[in-house]
């Protein structure tokens, strides 16, 4: 019933997991950059080592991940992780997505410098400016050699040699007449030009079916990263001869930029065509680009392990031809080229900052008034914040976890069940009946509080000798353990020993049987709940009565009104703000009450006085953990509802007050 | 007398004639209603009181004695040689200072912080930690379970404190916050100026101010964890760390109500109603000052 789910989170999945992977990519490429900026380093230089830490990191990771090594025995299916990660070739991209970061980092670098480099003549600039354009042309170009290499024992070059020297041909012609061009023509030659080269291959592709190893139907051939780097070559010299240094920059952004899109293109086209990569040997930037996707397979093959198995096959085969995925991928990877550029692009400092030079900053920290402050008022709420992580958000959000999964620590494999939880739990019929009790008595026993409690303020408002005593006692049953009221007034309520009852029956000859029968147990908790909490509103309302000012009463008084009138135009509309602020906070208190019918009715008879909270402590008790989970996320939802209606009350009331 | 006017004297005249019992009608509403007021709430206390020193055997009567025939101690040394009562006393006195003194410091901290220093994203963070005790508690039971026990915290006073000082302090963020908004912030910008540190602020300064505050919410807090139940009965599973809720719950699991031993119950009930009694006598006027100040703020 909730395959639903599934497949929608899947679908997100696959869009949401590739753009956070693009941001983070982009966050991470920061780092480098920042670390280089700080220490006057060789930006480049810190971002090889950053990509050889990551290469490292990812084969670190690769043991550590427990699917991933898993050893199983005969016919037992492998999990997703431990497919993916032990496939070599999901590997090999791996590293190539890495290099493919440091050469593109090392374009920024290159560039950057090349920026800065204001006051150097003509000829450093053009090394320079050679050096950016080179290594900007060199991505494709690496993929390209590292798709041949691949490709080197497998293929037959006769198919490939005649549309390969077409395309060249083209590409000359075109690149030559588009350097030519400026500013905007420019850009738009050179998309016009990539666009006829794939339109051209696609229809190339089409007229025959998959002749070779090098193809297959609709997808874009392993040269078509020549196109850029035939762009490249060409402009190369022209650029240095004829342009100014902002035109060679951007100009060299352009190519590169163009470079990743025809790529991206060529990922789409294969992505739409029928692409089987298991069987396909054909290699360009699309499946350049397509390896950052495996690697995020990867990473989500944890969820795919929690979904079962045909689901997630289903889903990922609807997914592989879904163009968001694609617009994902292509909006991450301008989002990282534009980080990496402004990160590459900032000036260096001034002073290179020495060791000695920081540690004496640590010992004398000199900062700015504004700084101190946060830093204080950080260190001050940071062990109130981590105490609340720790035991509060960090855990409410593990129970959401554990919502959606099957957990019972006697029975251990965890495994993922979607709303399955949910689903059982709306056809629970105790989580029913305590839903129902736990609405009615909180809503009752609140009615009850906020009313008697007006009535009791009144009464401690009013004027007479004994007024601290009375406050005095209204503040015991709020400080008297919930659990001492609960086991004295059950011993009070006991039908045959009990005084309650037979108070009730000596003064009313009323026989109810007060803790036997549902209606009647429901009942006493309420009452004890009452008499709990009813003093402690009251002075809270005290509180808000004491700050109505006695002229108003005067005036009342003059003007002929009687009690009830004063009582209704006076003092209940100048103490709504109080009234709703102190309802809400009961309501949302009482609901998560679990020691009042804990300790005095245990939930009985029956289930009839269980409230949610008990309900939960009971799965937690018989150890369905999971299910716990689920019933608090129902108690939680129940809160939040109620909560919002009251804090859309009192804003009401404040406004109109 | 002479000098007196006619409509005051006249009106005089009138009061005089009535009754005792017209003039004296409103008090008499007063007072009957106080004594309705105090019967409903201290019954139930003199009801456990009396059952603490009537015998075993008399409270099985039926009907029920109103009145304790023959007053007696032996429930109260049953109960001690029953339970181990004076380990438990200990733990509940551990686990109740330790949370309110825990929470009372880290809530002041971060209250002053929240009240006093602007910086971005503040009110986000205030409103994070005081609605988030609208949380149940019981919701996050089973990860912070797990939790524990990876940290092997279970059974250990510094996990119930962790736990107790975190679910009280939302509240007590929120009353120390307006105390501290109510204190003149001329005050510490004048010690900042004349040369004052922050840390001297703080200790010398805010601290004396605050006094009153604190006291009270440490207070407030001592009787809000020493009557904790939930936590205690989870976290808490052997002797060493048992609180006098937890031993009340588990004297009082036995379902039948004839060998339920409501003589113990009664007993301990006492025990732990003492402190709090105390306290309550003690402070009132503190207590319900600073509980009145988070709703009426």
């Amino acid at each position: 019933m909730f395959d639903w789910f599934d497949t929608s989170v899947l679908t997100l999945f696959s869009t949401v997991v590739i753009t956070r992977f693009w941001l983070v990519a982009a966050l991470a490429a920061l780092i480098p950059a920042w670390w280089a900026r700080r220490k006057n380093f060789s930006a480049g230089l810190v971002y090889a080592i950053a990509a050889g830490g990551a290469i490292a990191a990812s084969e670190i990771v690769h043991s550590l991940i427990p699917g991933a090594t898993q050893t199983f025995e005969r016919g037992e299916t492998p999990s997703a992780a431990y497919t993916i990660w032990t496939d070599p070739s999901f590997r090999a991209d791996f590293g190539l997505v890495l290099i493919l970061a440091v050469l593109a980092l090392l374009v920024m670098k290159g560039i950057a410098r090349l920026r800065q480099d204001e006051t150097s003549d003509v000829v450093s600039r053009w090394r320079t400016s050679a050096v950016g354009s080179a290594v900007v042309l060199a991505l494709p170009l690496v993929a390209w050699g590292w798709a041949v290499g691949k490709l080197l024992f497998q293929a037959s070059y006769g198919d490939i040699v005649l549309p390969l020297i077409g395309f060249a041909a083209l590409m000359v012609v075109g690149g030559v007449v588009t350097v030519r061009l400026i500013g905007w023509q420019r850009n738009l030659g050179l998309l016009v030009l990539s666009g006829v080269v794939i339109a051209l291959q696609v229809w190339f592709n089409s007229t025959r079916g998959p002749a070779s190893m090098f193809e297959s139907n609709g997808s874009v051939p392993f040269y078509m990263p020549l196109i850029p780097i035939i762009l490249g070559a060409l402009s190369a010299p022209l650029l240095v001869t004829r342009w100014r240094k902002q035109q060679i920059v951007a100009l060299g952004w352009q190519v590169g930029a163009l470079a990743w899109t025809t790529a991206a293109v060529g990922w789409l086209a294969r992505f739409l065509g029928f692409y089987d990569y298991q069987n396909s040997f054909a290699f360009d930037l699309g499946t350049v680009l397509n390896a950052p996707i495996r690697v995020l397979t990867a990473l989500s093959a944890y969820y795919y392990d929690l979904v079962p198995r045909e689901l997630a096959d289903d889903v990922n085969a609807a997914n592989a031809g879904k163009w968001e995925s694609t617009l994902a991928v292509l909006a991450g990877a301008l989002v990282l080229l534009w980080v990496m550029w402004r990160a590459a692009a900032l000036p260096a400092r001034s002073k290179p900052r020495t060791l000695a030079d920081t540690l004496e900053r640590v010992r004398h920290p000199q900062f700015s008034l504004s700084q101190r402050r946060y830093v204080l008022a950080f260190s001050l709420i940071l062990p109130a914040l981590a105490l609340r992580t720790f035991t509060t958000f960090y855990p409410f959000l593990q129970t959401v976890a554990l919502s959606v999964q099957k957990y019972n620590p006697a029975f251990p494999p965890r495994q993922y069940i979607a709303l399955r939880n949910f689903e059982k739990l709306s056809t629970d019929l105790v989580v029913r009946e305590s839903l129902e009790f736990t609405i009615l008595f909180v809503f009752i026993s609140t009615f009850f509080q906020v009313v008697l409690g007006l009535a009791i303020a009144h009464l401690l408002n009013a004027n007479f000798s004994l007024r601290g005593f009375a406050r005095t006692v209204s503040l015991i049953p709020w400080a008297v353990p919930m659990v001492v009221a609960a086991i004295g007034f059950r011993w009070m309520f006991d039908d045959q020993f009990g005084m309650i009852p037979d108070l009730l029956r000596r003064l009313f000859s009323y026989q109810g049987t007060w803790l036997v029968d549902p209606e009647h147990a429901r009942m006493a908790v309420t009452f004890v709940n009452v008499w709990k909490s009813t003093p402690f509103a009251a002075l809270l309302l005290l509180a808000g009565l004491q700050g109505i000012s006695e002229d108003l009463y005067e005036a009342a008084k003059v003007d002929g009104a009687n009690w009830i009138d004063s009582l209704r135009f006076i003092t209940v509309p100048m103490l709504m703000p109080i009234i709703v602020t102190i309802s809400m906070f009961l309501l949302v208190w009482q609901l998560a009450a679990f020691d009042l019918p804990f300790a005095m009715t245990g939930g009985g008879p029956g289930f009839s006085t269980t409230v949610l909270a008990q309900k939960i402590y009971l799965e937690i008790n018989s150890l369905n953990y999971s299910y716990a989970a689920a019933v608090s996320i129902a108690l939680v939802i129940v809160v939040t509802v109620i909560g919002g209606l009251g804090l859309v009350a009192l804003r009401r009331s404040e406004v109109s007050a | 007398m002479t000098t007196q006017p006619l409509v005051e004297r006249v009106n005089g005249i009138g009061r005089e004639r009535r009754s005792w019992l017209e003039r004296h009608s409103g008090k008499i509403a007063v007072y009957l209603a106080l004594v309705v007021f105090v019967i409903f709430i201290c019954f139930p206390f003199y009801y456990i009181v009396m059952s603490s020193i009537t015998p075993r055997t008399d409270l099985f009567n039926i009907p029920p004695s109103y009145w304790p025939s023959s007053p007696t101690l032996e429930n109260y040394r049953h109960m001690i040689n029953a339970v181990p009562f004076l380990t438990y006393l200990r733990n509940s006195l551990i686990f109740a200072v330790g949370s309110s003194v825990v929470s009372v410091i880290a809530s002041a901290m971060a209250a002053y912080a929240l009240a006093r220093i602007k910086f971005p994203g503040s009110n986000i963070v205030y409103m994070l930690l005081v609605m988030s005790s609208a949380l149940p508690q019981i919701a996050v039971l089973v990860p912070m379970f797990e939790t524990f026990q990876s940290f092997s915290l279970i059974n250990t006073h510094q996990g119930l404190i962790i736990l107790m000082s975190s679910l009280l302090m939302p509240f007590s963020i929120l009353i120390l916050v307006s105390f501290i908004m109510q204190i003149p912030v001329e005050i510490e910008e004048a010690a900042l100026i004349d040369g004052a540190n922050i840390v001297q602020v703080l200790t010398r300064m805010m601290v004396p101010l605050l006094l009153p505050a604190l006291s009270t919410m440490t207070m407030i807090n001592f009787i809000i964890s020493w009557n904790e139940l939930l936590y205690p009965l989870v976290f808490a599973q052997r002797d060493v760390t048992k609180t006098l809720s937890v031993a009340l719950v588990e004297l009082s699991s036995d379902a039948s109500t004839y060998t339920r031993p409501w003589d113990m119950l009664s007993a301990l009930s006492v025990f732990m109603v003492i402190p709090v009694l105390l306290l309550v006598l003690a402070g009132q006027r503190m207590i319900i000052a600073g509980l009145s100040r988070g709703a009426v703020k």
